[in-house]
């Protein structure tokens, strides 16, 4: 399969300036966890943190972070039994700056060669990422990693998904689902297969008698504000309903000081454009419209938009808004959650539960949906196990031996 | 002291620039309060969205107090104030290309209200006489009987000024040049009355003219334009001066126009005077808010534009929150003469670039 000349013309290399597509796509899977992509990955973390410039973006930092620990975690797991599938193709999604980051290291330690279609919206930390890894592929010490990925971008053009969509052996993609759907025009070849990030929806638990007897309410506070609006509330893994968990004065408290809170942390830190707040408003009123019983609290700056629920209706989920516009209720224990969530539910950040209580309530409970689990402060964590798919497994290909 | 609410009928035999900022509010809140009353008891999902806010009526003494719809929730759903079932007419809004249009119900009752305001407006403005008009659009807009559009309402409503009618436009949008001529041989330095949309005036008439180099003279006529700015000042750079600049040097026409309106608020518009404000009559008032608090902000400067109309029955949109930006240069000393408020409207807020992962702002 060859891509016209027209069509290749249009598709921009940002990152290895030097690769040669031709040889990346003769290239072999590795082993999962192989020494050299753990070398490398190390370096690359090594080099953002080492350069002042990273500080200005906290998304980078703790990416960095992150690649800088992996080799240590990973170097004695060398799964030998676990090969590449092959040939990975990400297709990321346009407004989180560095997700194409984590998608593209996942793809390289599980041994892939990997082509990643990067956000067409040029955001500094994606230019400051490209940058280093232009930096570190240009060493001669790398030279057999550089051409095991791709960085570019493209145009909205079918004959182009189609033709990177055709040579590989698993396509990832980000969503949202409109961007799924239409990636999915192209078609894949028979054993290849796609892993897929559809829209999610994600709530928050708290205990309120933990939180009631906390000391670290602004801790508490910071956390979920970093979960929230440092995405814009608009991250599938931003909460968007507060579950208070106990009993009912306490959780009356609780909430109360819980946005007492938060709301001069969001008024000094978070900025707002006046159409978020109309938005909001708008959502607002579909929802009241068909709802009796919901409170609307608005802050003064109604940066902070909630409405006080009594009970949860069906599709809670389709009356998500951002920009901070929450909904909250009052139940009596943990378990009373299961009665609303459903496939669409991705996160749980929790404050005040032990590993112990949510490790029964996801053994005991006939839950249909969340994927994870979180203490407050740490949904935008990324992990190996993203969406309920282990990415390690599923990129990888294991071999059996029997004897 | 609450006044009582008039009847319409009373209503209208006011001069719709006569009353003082003062007289006219306390008229307004006492028919306002009477609108919300109404709405609320016949319209349960209106009286939901207030009442989640905690709204009561009782404690509402000013037209400030009184809780606003944002404009746009007429683009999500359908609120329909309808207590006697009727047969309801489902106008349309424009809509910019690609984005949803408002359905806004409209009955009988809320239709001869909306015309009998806008006849009361206008007539103040161009007297009582019928006159020849030209309306710078195609005929075919008013003939949709299904989707009925903003500009067929605006087309409809002046032609209750008109003692005949000329389209400007062909269907397919091309200059009626033969219509225009005719137009022109019969009333050229009569008293004869223009109306149209901006854009379709610059775009299809202006710029037309323009190309084969014709201009005509309508010494004496006068011409009301609305409608959005946005797309000509996108597309063509026109500015407000060169468009009556343009305007004077194709037709002749030195007494221009403009009005703000709305698909939401049909009938109850502001019309710019000679001076260039535009001036709410006492069928509207406009309320300046804060962008970010929507706390009512003082006189001159910018904010978001809230209009209220005493018309809608069929539907709640007595109170409405735009996405316009605005400010009010003045109660009552506009030297056109006119009482009440008047005010610039400047535009609209920005489209916000949200970061996330839900597609629904992605950039291509």
């Amino acid at each position: 399969m060859t891509l016209t000349k027209s069509f290749e013309d249009q598709i921009e290399i940002c990152a290895p300036r030097q690769v040669n597509l031709q040889d990346l796509l003769k290239q072999n899977s590795y082993e999962a966890f192989n020494s050299d992509v753990l070398h490398f990955i190390a370096q690359l973390g090594e080099m953002i943190l080492a350069d002042s410039e990273s500080r200005k973006f906290l998304d980078v930092i703790a990416f960095a972070i992150w690649l800088r620990d992996m080799e240590r975690t990973f170097s004695n797991k060398t799964e030998i039994q676990r090969k590449g599938r092959g040939i990975v193709f990400h297709i990321t999604p346009g407004n989180v700056p560095i997700n194409f980051a984590y998608s593209l290291i996942t793809g390289l330690v599980t041994g892939n060669v990997n082509i990643v279609k990067l956000p067409s919206r040029k955001f500094e930390q994606v230019e400051f990422l490209l940058h280093k890894v232009n930096e570190l592929t240009s060493l001669v010490e790398h030279a057999k990693i550089m051409n095991r990925f791709v960085l570019i971008r493209y145009p909205r053009l079918r004959e182009i998904n189609d033709f990177f969509s055709m040579l590989c052996d698993v396509r990832v993609i980000w969503g949202g689902n409109s961007s799924i759907h239409e990636i999915r025009k192209s078609p894949l070849p028979a054993k290849s297969f796609d892993i897929t990030f559809s829209d999610r929806y994600s709530i928050c638990v708290i205990n309120s008698s933990e939180y009631l007897n906390s000391s670290e309410k602004v801790q508490i506070a910071q956390g979920f504000y970093n979960d929230t609006y440092l995405f814009d509330q608009n991250a599938c893994t931003a909460p968007h309903l507060i579950n208070w968990i106990g009993d009912e004065d306490e959780s009356e408290k609780a909430s109360k000081l819980f946005w007492e809170n938060l709301e001069p942390l969001v008024s000094r830190r978070y900025l707002i454009e006046p159409l978020q707040i109309i938005d909001k408003l708008v959502m607002c009123a579909r929802f009241s419209a068909s709802h009796t019983n919901a409170k609307l609290f608005k802050s003064l700056d109604q940066k902070i938009i909630r409405f006080q629920l009594e009970e949860i209706g069906e599709n809670l989920e389709n009356y998500k808004s951002n920009s901070g516009l929450f909904y909250e209720i009052k139940l009596g224990k943990l378990e009373d959650i299961t009665k609303y969530v459903n496939k669409i539910y991705q996160t749980m950040v929790y404050f005040g539960f032990s590993r112990e209580q949510l490790e029964s309530f996801v053994r005991n409970s006939e839950i249909q949906g969340i994927d994870r689990i979180v203490p407050v402060g740490k949904s935008l964590d990324f992990s190996f196990n993203w969406d309920g798919f282990n990415l390690i497994e599923s990129l990888t290909r294991g071999v059996e031996v029997k004897f | 002291m609450r006044n009582e609410p008039i009847d319409m009928e009373e209503y209208f035999r006011i001069d719709p620039y006569s009353l003082s900022h003062s007289e006219k509010s306390s008229l307004l809140v006492a028919q306002i309060r009477h609108l919300f009353r109404y709405h609320m008891e016949n319209n349960s999902a209106y009286k939901n969205i207030l009442e989640s806010s905690n709204f009561y009526l009782d404690k509402a003494d000013s037209l400030e107090d009184l809780p606003f719809l944002p404009v746009r929730i007429f683009k999500e759903i359908d609120l329909i104030t309808n207590p006697q079932g009727l047969n309801m007419r489902s106008l349309n809004s424009s809509g910019t290309t690609g984005q949803a249009t408002s359905r806004i119900h409209i009955d009988t009752e809320t239709s001869n209200l909306q015309t009998k305001a806008l006849v009361k407006i206008i007539t103040s403005y161009i007297g009582k006489k019928r006159l020849p008009l030209l309306i710078i659009d195609a005929p075919s807009t008013i003939k949709k009987r299904d989707a009925f559009s903003a500009r067929a309402a605006g087309i409809l409503g002046f032609s209750k000024f008109a003692s005949e009618t000329t389209f400007a436009l062909n269907d397919d949008m091309t200059v009626n040049w033969e219509g225009i001529r005719e137009f022109a041989s019969v009333n050229a330095h009569n008293p004869v009355l223009f109306f149209g949309f901006t854009s379709l005036i610059w775009v299809h008439l202006i710029k037309e003219m323009e190309h084969e180099g014709i201009s005509l003279d309508f010494s004496n006529a006068t011409l009301f334009h609305g409608g959005g700015w946005k797309k000509i000042l996108l597309e063509e750079q026109a500015t407000k001066s060169n468009f009556s600049r343009e305007i004077l040097a194709r037709l002749g026409i030195s007494k221009v126009h403009d009005y703000y309106g709305m698909a939401e608020q049909v009938g109850s518009i502001l019309v710019e005077c000679e001076l260039g404000y535009l001036h709410t009559s006492i069928f509207s008032e406009i309320i300046i808010r804060d962008e970010i608090t929507h706390q009512v902000i003082d006189k001159k400067k910018l904010g978001l534009v809230e209009t209220i109309s005493v018309l809608p029955k069929s539907y709640p949109g007595h109170v409405l929150l735009t996405e316009d930006l605005g400010r009010q240069m003045g109660l009552d000393d506009c030297e056109c003469g006119r009482l009440g408020s008047y005010f610039l409207i400047e535009g609209r807020i920005k489209r916000a670039e949200l970061r996330g992962c839900s597609d629904t702002y992605q950039i291509i």
